[in-house]
């Protein structure tokens, strides 16, 4: 990922704290930083959310489209993700130079989404087998500080709680074309059920039996190797992929499964009571980029 | 799936895919038959036959052919070489991995064009390498694997990091492990071993099954849901008692069922372990010594 260079004693000097339970800003191993979260920061996207954690920034926009159906699904939805690692977050994503991590994570994000489970597309249809809700939600990476994965998968999460998407009717038909109406007011909107959406936590694996969760950057330098979970509300896992090219003994890899099924849906409960919290306040003003 | 081939003739706009109609996979509800068997006749914690060969690219430094079932894979592996110019700068080696799933390999024309998928397939099989070689033994070079998946019937990345690392090893690359892998499915709450395409394919619709049958009759709290999904995972056997080198799972599993199938993939991982030593030693007895250079 982004390269800062770090001394082999800088390294010893992290990895030795946290084998004795100690990590550099003074959080125990299975600690989660505090992250800032808004909701609906873009006027030009039908969700959109932005998530920062310490020196990580997300920008994630959830756009509406209606497309046919893919084949033999003719009333499924479709969910799509695109990734984008932009040349500000690191200077190493410059040209092609993202790209390999921007794929990484898009498919990790299709995988976590797959199930019907965690995200059901059946019924996001407006004709059957004609037009069908195409929701495609684009990721930025504005800043790349640390833990990526967990803080995108918060930021889908979040901005496909926002998504509000106009009710659309059909009023008629002309010459064989659907005629299609949106509603203009405001309130009278479809959203998208998140209540089973998974988020991802991350184990960066430091030795043989000892991993921790939400790793800084520095953090991320001292270990080859990451555990990344995909957690449903209800506790279930619904993807692992392994980050990196290390390994991981099969004891420790089992503890962070553990680990992150409970860690997990704690997390999901306090997002969504912040999401929900955040909804409730009347008028809400939009922080966006200025601070 | 969405792929129109320009080249051939297509139907009209309206006109569905034959593959939709006629697919194998759609009908099949059932895992287990009623004699306790799956659809191709195996036990639930049965693999399929498999076969490993090595050094079958006579221009290639090593080379390997593994079938799991039906599946095939096809591996070269050229290099230590110069690392390519472009490359960023490196003081250790570096693998290049590219995966090719030939347009013919499944029941659908999969486009020669790699999509996603075949992308991210690579990317698996490179982590896997990665951890396997011993890259400070190459500084500054470059090691080529490429792979041809022939025919696909489940289990590709299973088959792709085995065939990889037998080739390796037939180059005399050298690492710290084979890596072998292998992968597991849940269905229903049911472990099954090495599943083939129509079970991964019944099992990625499972979810789904799951969450129409829910939300059309409203199920009562305590009715717990089955897990579904699949998990390939990548070992190491031997190398500091044991490594997983990757790890990929997908679907919706309870922690408990995961770590149950993670202990038979590694188990599998152990068996497909001892055919590849026993391949590779074969290769190394059979291969001809260079003769003694008279003084």
């Amino acid at each position: 990922m982004v390269d800062i260079n770090l001394s082999e004693a800088e390294k010893r000097y992290i990895i030795d704290g946290v084998k004795l339970g100690i990590r550099a800003d003074g959080r125990g191993p299975l600690d989660y930083r505090e992250l800032e979260l808004e909701t609906g920061v873009l006027d030009t996207a039908n969700g959109s959310a932005r998530v920062r954690l310490h020196r990580t920034d997300i920008l994630v926009t959830v756009k509406m489209e209606l497309e046919p159906p893919l084949p033999g699904r003719p009333n499924h939805g479709k969910l799509l993700f695109f990734v984008n690692c932009s040349a500000n977050a690191a200077p190493e994503f410059e040209g092609r130079g993202g790209e390999e991590l921007a794929s990484r994570l898009s498919s990790v994000l299709e995988r976590l989404y797959s199930d019907a489970n965690a995200f059901n597309t059946a019924g996001l249809v407006v004709v059957p087998g004609k037009y069908v809700k195409a929701f495609y939600v684009d990721v930025e990476v504005l800043e790349c500080g640390g833990n990526l994965f967990d803080v995108v998968s918060l930021g889908v999460k979040s901005a496909l709680y926002a998504t509000r998407t106009p009710r659309i009717t059909i009023t008629g038909e002309d010459g064989g074309e659907l005629e299609f109406t949106l509603s203009d007011n405001p309130y009278d909107v479809d959203r998208l059920d998140v209540t089973n959406a998974p988020i991802l936590i991350t184990h960066l694996r430091i030795s043989e039996g000892i991993t921790i969760v939400d790793p800084t950057i520095e953090e991320e330098q001292c270990a080859p190797v990451s555990v990344v979970v995909g957690v449903a509300p209800n506790a279930t896992i619904c993807a692992v992929h392994l980050l990196g090219p290390g390994t991981i003994g099969p004891h420790t890899l089992k503890k962070a499964l553990k680990g992150s099924a409970v860690l997990g849906a704690e997390i999901h409960a306090r997002l969504i009571a912040k999401l929900k919290q955040e909804e409730s306040i009347p008028d809400r003003r939009i922080r966006g980029f200025l601070g | 799936m969405n792929y129109r081939d320009s080249r051939r003739n297509c139907g009209p706009e309206t006109a569905t895919p034959i593959y939709v109609l006629k697919s194998p996979f759609n009908e099949k509800e059932e895992f287990l038959l009623n004699d306790g068997k799956r659809s191709d006749d195996r036990a639930p914690l049965e693999v399929r036959k498999m076969y490993f060969g090595v050094s079958n690219i006579s221009q290639a430094k090593g080379s390997s052919y593994v079938e799991l079932g039906s599946t095939k894979v096809v591996c070269g592996v050229y290099g230590p070489k110069e690392m390519a110019p472009s490359s960023i700068f490196k003081s250790t080696g570096q693998v290049l991995c590219e995966v090719k799933v030939a347009p013919f390999s499944s029941y659908v024309r999969r486009s020669p064009v790699p999509d996603r998928q075949v992308k991210e397939l690579s990317m698996q099989v490179k982590d896997a390498l990665e951890a396997a070689i011993i890259l400070e033994e190459y500084p500054k070079a470059q090691i080529d694997v490429f792979l041809t998946v022939v025919e696909d019937s489940g289990g590709v990345l299973a088959a792709c990091v085995t065939a990889a690392s037998l080739a390796l090893c037939d180059a005399d690359i050298r690492m710290y492990d084979i890596v072998v892998a292998a992968s597991v499915a849940w269905y229903n709450d049911r472990i099954y071993l090495d599943p083939s395409i129509e079970e991964e394919e019944c099992i990625a619709r499972a979810g789904e099954r799951l969450a129409t049958s829910k939300s059309s009759a409203s199920s009562t709290e305590d009715e717990l849901e089955g897990s579904n999904g699949s998990v390939t995972v990548a070992l190491m056997p031997l190398y500091a008692n044991g490594q997983v080198a990757t790890m990929v799972m997908s679907g919706s599993v309870t922690a408990a069922k995961l770590q149950d199938g993670l202990d038979a993939a590694l188990e599998t991982c152990r068996k497909v372990y001892a055919i590849a030593k026993q391949v590779l030693i074969q290769r190394v007895s059979e291969a001809k010594l260079p003769e003694k250079l008279e003084d």
